[in-house]
């Protein structure tokens, strides 16, 4: 079992500077028992600054990497720990290992811990695999005798043949990863801590560690495992927990979890894409946000402006009407209308018109042309969200959106999927004729 | 925090519990060592050996020294004197130099500097048959008072041991340490009667350089090996006495850094 209560974590980066030496912490020791006051480079103020956590206290350079940790995992469960570079994840992971100490709260660990955070970090590389295989066994806590016994087993498992006799300094990485792999598996702990190592060598060596950890799962082995790769999370946790910024922002069922992970990255990456465009068109005034249909559909987002003239939503049933004035067609030879699933990760629907065809060129005298686009019926989508945008494409595929919003789309309470189908269900005393 | 004896005791028994580790990294250390060169073993007898014919040569043909066996005396003062050093200036680095088996394979810094230790006084004893076999060549029978040796040994680990304790958790907060300790070693081989023996000085000298722990136990082994004599029980226990005050020091280096000890190497 596994007891974090208020687990707090942070780093002084001050440390980890290149200058940082004893000639500094001895200036720093002499000012602060002069003055009596916390020392603070203000020449040289350090930066640093991960993926997507942002030192707090910039002057001190302290990065407050976990904060207000509290959970219990209980024997036999599997949990992924998930989120983007930099969140913590490998963090708490250290300090239920006990390489890390927490600075307050209470960490309570209970039974017989294998950390396998870097596969092969006890390698020698002058070392030939079996001598590493022996010393790297032991590191891990296995013994010597065990070793001996299953020594074929673990050379055969990592399939490398005679090369278990050369120095590992001159394996591939695939092989060396392979051959630190097998060892490890053969640790027999109650708590069984992965990070990131899973996705090591062929499919087919893949498939051998999925089945030797499938085996741990079914041991009723605690395992905590930290990953990006979330088709294993879905597929093989029990519980994910969901860390953002160094905080817990969800604790729970894998498919719930991935989903709200996956909604952020996208539109963290939404944010950097619209802040690093830099077209004229730019800002993007809001869109109304529109609702028709009763309360069943609604629209919000955003356009280039005064492309779009006009977003109609048709009352009767889900559909759009859209008018386009693209009087400079230089922008872009295609206009694009695409419709996309939320979270922007599948194109549902595209197609495209080419702005230059002959019935647009007999129209050449006009000083305006308008774009009409219309989707009238959109009741075969199931309900949920999905993302609307009109591009302008160039011939080098480059993009500019000249709208993009969200549209919300409202059916039967007891409906899920990607598609709305007609579809009826009764409940009858007699089989039906 | 707790109290200093008792993290002793959590600090003994982290160590017991991962004797097998620590003693098989050890034996790794000692074959590293050799391994790839053609000679091998050899070279740990090749530098003292060398060392050894450089200074019996300056010394009894420019300063004509006329002591017995000066060059068994050098050569056994310069075998310890390697063991001391290696343990100061590995002890010094050693945490650092294993920063993926502390940060990734989760193995407590604090069995390393027993590793340093250990590895050094093993590469000790196996040149103890040369010592003892070039002792022999030059006419000088060992005594039964050598066998001092089996406990003259473990006392210099174990001082040996309180201090590398501390200084490789130094070590490992502030990388200039290790070049300090290399520059101190190379002086302090020169206030420790390895060269010369400690009648040569003038009384007062000898008095003040005596205070060394390490002059004693250069000075014990030699006692035991070529002179013959029983060892002094007063520079025993003075070499015991300063054990424990290291021990106590690192104790406290020790309890003060050990859990930030991972995030700064």
């Amino acid at each position: 079992m596994i007891h974090l209560d208020n687990i707090n974590k942070s780093f002084n980066l001050r440390y980890q500077r290149d200058d940082f030496s004893l000639k500094e912490a001895f200036v720093t020791f002499l000012r602060r028992s002069i003055h009596g006051l916390k020392y603070i480079d203000h020449l040289n103020p350090p930066l640093y600054q991960t993926y997507d956590t942002k030192i707090e206290d910039d002057r001190t350079g302290v990065a407050h990497v976990l904060k207000n940790i509290s959970l219990t995992i209980e024997k036999g469960e599997t949990v992924a720990l998930i989120g983007r570079n930099g969140c913590g994840k490998s963090t708490l992971l250290k300090l239920i290992a006990g390489i890390y100490f927490p600075e307050n709260g209470k960490l309570r660990v209970q039974g017989r811990i294998s950390p396998l955070i870097e596969l092969g970090a006890g390698f020698h590389p002058e070392f030939s695999g079996k001598e590493n295989v022996f010393i790297n066994g032991q590191i891990l806590g296995l013994s010597v005798a065990f070793l001996r016994k299953r020594y074929d087993e673990i050379v055969k498992f990592a399939g490398i043949g005679q090369f278990i006799d050369l120095p590992v300094r001159i394996y591939s990485s695939g092989m060396y990863m392979r051959l630190a792999f097998s060892v490890a598996v053969n640790v027999d702990p109650d708590i069984l801590l992965i990070d990131e190592i899973l996705g090591v060598g062929d499919a087919d060596f893949q498939q051998k560690c999925q089945r030797k950890l499938d085996e741990f799962k079914h041991k009723g082995k605690t395992i905590v495992l930290v990953t990006h790769a979330l088709d294993v999370v879905e597929a093989w946790a029990t519980r994910t927990i969901y860390l953002k910024n160094g905080e817990i922002v969800f604790d729970g069922p894998p498919a719930e979890a991935i989903k709200m992970y996956q909604k952020d990255v996208v539109s963290e990456r939404q944010r950097e894409e619209l802040s690093e465009t830099n077209l004229p068109f730019f800002p993007f005034p809001k869109l109304e946000s529109a609702a028709a249909w009763g309360e069943t559909t609604q629209v919000e987002g955003q356009t280039t402006e005064s492309l779009c003239q006009m977003l109609e939503l048709k009352p009767e049933q889900p559909g759009l009407r859209m008018v386009f004035d693209l009087f400079d067609v230089s922008i872009g030879e295609h206009l694009v209308f695409r419709l996309l699933n939320a979270e922007e990760t599948i194109i549902l629907f595209e197609q495209d018109a080419s702005l230059n065809d002959p019935a647009s060129k007999s129209l050449s005298g006009a000083e305006h042309l308008f774009y009409h686009l219309e989707c009238p019926d959109l009741s075969n989508l199931a309900q949920g969200e999905y993302h609307v945008r009109v591009l302008s494409q160039a011939p080098n595929r480059q993009e500019i959106t000249l709208i993009q919003f969200k549209l919300m789309i409202h059916h039967s309470e007891n409906q899920r999927g990607l598609i709305n189908l007609p579809f009826k269900i009764e409940v009858q005393n007699a089989l039906p004729a | 925090m707790p109290s200093l004896l008792e993290f002793n005791r959590n600090l003994s028994r982290s160590l017991y519990q991962r004797r097998r580790i620590i003693w098989a990294l050890a034996i790794r250390e000692l074959k590293v060592r050799y391994k790839g060169s053609v000679l091998g073993f050899f070279w740990t007898f090749m530098n003292p050996l060398l060392l050894m014919v450089i200074y019996t040569v300056v010394f009894t043909s420019i300063f004509k020294t006329n002591i017995p066996h000066y060059e068994v005396y050098v050569f056994s003062g310069i075998l310890l004197w390697n063991a001391i050093s290696g343990c100061l200036n590995d002890g010094a680095a050693c945490i650092v130099q294993n920063t993926a088996l502390i940060t990734k394979a989760a193995l407590p810094p604090e069995i390393f500097p027993l590793r340093v230790v250990l590895t050094h006084f093993l590469n000790y004893l196996l040149t103890l048959p040369l010592l003892f076999g070039f002792s022999l060549l030059r006419g000088l029978v060992p005594t039964p008072h050598a066998l001092q040796l089996l406990y003259l040994i473990p006392i210099a680990m174990l001082f040996m041991l309180s201090v590398v304790l501390g200084l490789s958790v130094l070590g490992a907060f502030y990388r200039d340490i290790q070049y300090l300790v290399n520059t101190l070693s190379f002086a302090l081989f020169f206030t420790i009667p390895v060269t010369y023996p400690m009648s040569i000085l003038p009384e007062k000298l000898q008095a003040v350089l005596m205070l060394s722990p390490l002059t004693q136990l250069i000075q014990m082994s030699a006692d035991a090996v070529i002179f013959g004599k029983t060892i002094n029980t007063g520079m025993l226990t003075a070499t015991l006495g300063m054990t424990i005050s290291f021990l106590v020091i690192s104790l406290l280096i020790v309890r003060k850094f050990h859990t930030r000890i991972a995030e700064r190497i």
